[in-house]
Order: C-alpha cells, then structure tokens, then sequence
C-alpha cells in the first residue's frame, strides 16, 4: 500500500475520531437528556451537504491537572461554515461530550476564527451554546478566551447578524456572549441561563430555587425578556433559526432577501374597517390587524411572552421585509411602560442597523403610571424607544390606528422623530391627553360652579373629544400626512415602501450617541 | 317548496346594506406604478454614520 493511501486513511480514521466527539457513552447520555450533538444540530440547521467544518484536528495546550492527557480532537466546539437556504453563514456548536463543553483557550480561538471569517465575509454568525462554563483547569486562559469572544460579539454588531441557541446550561460569564448577539432562542426544559447558580445562590442571598425557575426559557422569555424565542424541541429551534434568517440580510450592506409576493397588493379586508370598538375603552386584538394586513398573514413574532403590551416582529409587504412595531389594546390597553419600551427600542435599533423598513401600529393611550414603574426609571426606558426612533434612518411609515396620547404618541414613531409617512384611520384620536383626562384639568374649576357638574363635564367631554378626538387636528398641522381608510392600509404602506425606496438620511458625525441605558 | 340557495340571502342582504348607504369607500387606485431602481443614491456605505 502506497504512503499516500495510508496518510490518507489516517485522516479518515482522524475525522472518524473527531466526529465521535467526547466518545460514544457521552453522546449515548447527551441523547439520554433529549439532546443532540453539536454535529447533530449542525447538521439540522444547515443545508445538507453543505457545513466546511474548520479546526476539526486542533488541540488544547493545557498541561494543568494532567490535561494533556484529555484530548480530544476539536477539543469542545464544533466550528465552520455552510449555508442556510443557500446563503453562507457560519456557525459554532459547543460540544458537551467533551469536557461538559467547558470553554479552554482553544475552544475560544476557534469560535473567534469563525466570528472573524463571518464579519469579514458579511455573512451571520449562529453560535449553538451548550457548556458548562469555563475550564477551571485553564485558569485566567479560559476567562480570556471568553473576553476574546465577547469582543467580537461588539465589533460585530450591526454589521452582521448575530443569533444564539442555547441548547443546554450557559452559566457565568458565557452568558453575555448570547445576551450581546442579536437574538437569543432557548430550549424549553433543557436550557438555563444565569450569572450565578442555585447552589450559589442559596449561599449568598438564601433564597432556595432550583435551575429552570431561576434561568429557564420561561423565566426569560416571560420575565427578563433575556431570550426572544424559546423552542419545545431542537428540530422546532433549527427551523425558527432559518425563518428569523429569511427576514434579515446578510450583513448591514445588504437587503433582506425578497420572497416572490402571490399575495395581491390591493387586497382590501372590510373586517378592518370595524375592528375598533364603538367604546373608546373597548380592547380589540392587534394580531388581527397584522395578520390581516401582511402578506399571507405571516407573522414572525419576536419575544411574544414578554410585554405582551407591545408587540414586534417579522412580516412582508408585496415581497419585502419590515419590522413591525404595533401596541397591543387587548394588553394593559397597550400602554407602554419600562419592558414594552426596551422591547420595542432594541428591536428598531435592530431593524435599523440591517436596513429593514419599520412599520409601527398605533393605539397607545400614554405610559403606565405608578411608583412602579417610575422607580425602575419609565423615564429613561421610554426614552430609549424614543431614541431609537428618532436615531433610525429606515424608511418609517407609523400607522395611528386609534389612541395616540402624550409622550406615547411622540415616542411611537410621530412625525417629529423623522418618520417618513404618518397615516392615521379615522377612528385616530391624536391628542395630549384623553378627554376626561384633559377636562378634569380645563374645567374642574368651572365644573365646581355649576349646579350639575357631572353633567357639565359630561358636555365638557363631549366637546372635547369633538375637537381633538380626531385624526384631523394632526392633519390640519401636517403631522399626519393622511388620513386613510382601514380596509386599504395594506395597499397604502405597499406603496408607501415602494415610494421609500430610495430613501437617503444619515445622521452626524459622531462616535457614537448615548442611548439612555 | 324550492329551497332557495343561501347564497341569494346572503345577496340580498348585502344589497340592502349598500342601499341604506353603509357601501361607502375611499376609493384607491391599487397600483403601484413606482419602479424599483438599482441606484447609488442610497447606497449603504453612504448612511454609515460618518466618524467626526
């Protein structure tokens, strides 16, 4: 036999090796917990045959505690490329056969080569998290490995998609990894996420609470808002990876890939036209307007668990990629308050880095009141909703659906922000405050003087709400560029992208602004 | 006794709600005439935010 043909049966048997990962009993007890592989999951989210694996022979240095006798080819992550509906991404999986997927030195490089490679390509990095950690027998090697890791995570952002799956534990300092990417899913029952665990937990503060009620993806998909999206199964978590990827471009140089629309532009739903209630306090569901206006009805939501008074999300317009940005009457009325602002801000500035248009449903009556929520800083969380707005340079088209009152209307995409077209349904009420609202402050004094005030404040409301309670006075100021009638909203922000196309606003020179965080 | 089609109520309906006036529309033209362009225009490398 040849020299050549045996060297080459060596690297056959060396990749056979590798692919076993920590060995068949550790990939018998990842199966046993209702996991797969990192080689598994790749395989599930990339296209068939497409995945260059990179590093697959590299080796830890670690000569502490008797590492060196530990190897394993790969050592703990699984990293390269591929392609997901036949555009290229790159992907890492940690690996939890081997060494519980604790991350050495080694690991970090090999996550930080991809991270390189994807930025400089412009394509999207997913990473696949499931580790134990830092490899205490590396030391401070392994605490900066995770530094080298996390700085890419910031150089990256904005300039190529960034999505975590956590498939298993993420404890300590490898949280923030995930908590820097742009979008974070979990798995339900087999993942967590935290700072610190249980065991230290209990030490410090006394509190007695096991892993999945302290960081499981229910915690943070209803409670932190850490996780946007949480998936039952892996195939369910790989399949929502690849449509959150259908909606986004590559990088922040590109569009949104545009799907083939057979969805007619001109579609009308008269259901629109009498979905608000004839009681101004009646709720009515916002999922119905969305689904009524996108294409097909589709609607990819994002963190829908959390401030479920706001909703954000993925949808198509004639083929076309947006955010949508709308609040939600049958949740708190749809007031804002601190989670529904931060929700909303992140995901406009995520929009806006990528190039999506923004598309905001309006039917907000103003911000939560309560110590509640000004203890934990409502001013500055409302703020960063204002900020996004105001800094995004996307086309904003901002449809008033009903109540647009005070800072809420400001902050939700008003024309002043610099949203391109602000339409409003006749059924907008665009004003400071609602009616008794406002009449107790205008005619309370009067009202004292009358011989039935209930009455007189009664008349005071009507005429107030005949005066402002209306699209028009918005309207008569250009605040409000139209006023059109519900069943055609899906004709008109169709054209409104179509028109916004070409759109060109920049912002200053700077460094960068201070968001209030 | 012919059993009438519940499409013909359905019509009749439908024409006494527009008769009583509850028809009226904002009619729209439902096309978009706008053609997409390849331009420089808005290039993105354009909207970076410039360093001072």
């Amino acid at each position: 036999m040849s020299k050549q043909i045996e060297k080459i049966k060596e690297l056959i048997a060396k990749r056979e090796q590798a692919r076993l990962g920590g060995g068949e009993k550790a990939i018998q007890k990842q199966h046993e917990r209702g996991k797969y592989t990192a080689r598994e999951r790749i395989d599930m989210l990339l296209d068939e045959g497409s995945f260059e694996e990179m590093d697959m022979f590299k080796l830890h240095r670690c000569t502490n505690f008797g590492m060196e006798k530990k190897q394993y080819l790969g050592d703990g992550v699984v990293t390269g490329s591929g392609t997901i509906d036949g555009r290229l991404v790159y992907v890492f999986a940690q690996d939890f056969t081997v060494n519980g997927g604790s991350l050495s030195e080694t690991m970090a490089q090999k996550i930080c080569k991809v991270m390189d490679e994807a930025v400089k390509m412009g394509a999207p990095c997913i990473g696949i998290n499931d580790s134990g950690g830092a490899r205490i027998q590396e030391g401070i090697c392994a605490l900066a490995g995770f530094g080298e890791i996390f700085e890419r995570n910031i150089l990256a952002s904005g300039v190529i998609p960034q999505i975590s799956g956590i498939f298993g534990p993420c404890a300590g300092g490898a949280v923030y990894s995930p908590a820097l990417t742009d979008f974070t899913l979990m798995m339900e029952n087999t993942s967590y996420m935290f700072l610190t665990g249980p065991k230290v937990v209990k030490t410090v503060t006394g509190e007695d609470i096991d892993q999945e009620n302290l960081g499981g993806a229910s915690v943070h998909a209803t409670k932190s808002g850490v996780t946007h999206f949480t998936a039952s199964t892996e195939e369910e978590a790989m399949q929502m990876i690849k449509t959150l990827l259908s909606y986004i471009p590559s990088n922040n140089m590109e569009e949104a890939p545009r799907k083939e629309c057979n969805d007619p532009i001109a579609r009308m739903d008269d259901y629109l036209n009498e979905i608000i209630p004839e009681d101004p306090n009646k709720a009515y569901d916002m999922y119905n307007v969305i689904s009524s206006i996108v294409d097909n009805g589709d609607f990819f939501e994002v963190q829908p668990k959390f401030a479920k008074n706001i909703i954000i999300g993925f949808a198509r317009f004639n083929g076309q990629s947006v955010g949508i940005v709308a609040n939600q009457p049958a949740c708190y009325a749809g007031v804002l308050d601190c989670n529904s602002s931060r929700k909303g801000a992140r995901f406009v500035r995520f929009c806006d880095a990528f190039n999506i248009p923004i598309v905001s449903l309006v039917d907000v009556p103003g911000f939560l009141p309560g110590t509640g929520q000004e203890y934990n800083a409502v001013i500055l969380h409302g703020a960063k909703l204002l900020y996004a707005y105001g800094e995004a340079t996307v086309p904003k088209v901002t449809i008033t659906l009903r109540k647009s009152y005070g800072g809420s209307h400001i902050v939700m995409g008003c024309k002043q922000l610099r949203a391109d077209l602000n339409y409003a349904w006749p059924s907008a009420e665009i004003a400071v405050m609602g009616a008794s609202g406002a009449v107790a402050v205008l005619s309370a004094r009067e009202a004292k003087t009358q011989e039935n005030p209930k009455e007189f404040l009664a008349q005071k409301e009507e005429e107030y709400t005949e005066m402002f309670a209306n699209p028009y006075q918005a309207a008569k100021y250009g605040y409000i560029d139209d006023i059109i009638e519900p069943r055609n909203t899906r004709f008109r922000i169709c054209r409104a992208l179509a028109q916004l196309a070409t759109k060109k606003q920049s912002l200053p020179a700077k460094k960068h602004g201070n968001i209030p965080l | 006794m012919s059993k009438v089609n519940n499409e013909v109520y359905a019509a009749i309906a439908m024409a006494l709600h527009e008769y009583k006036g509850n028809n009226v529309h904002d009619k729209e033209s439902n096309i978009i005439t706008i053609k997409p362009v390849q331009t420089q225009w808005n290039s993105h490398i354009q909207m970076m935010t410039k360093r001072p």
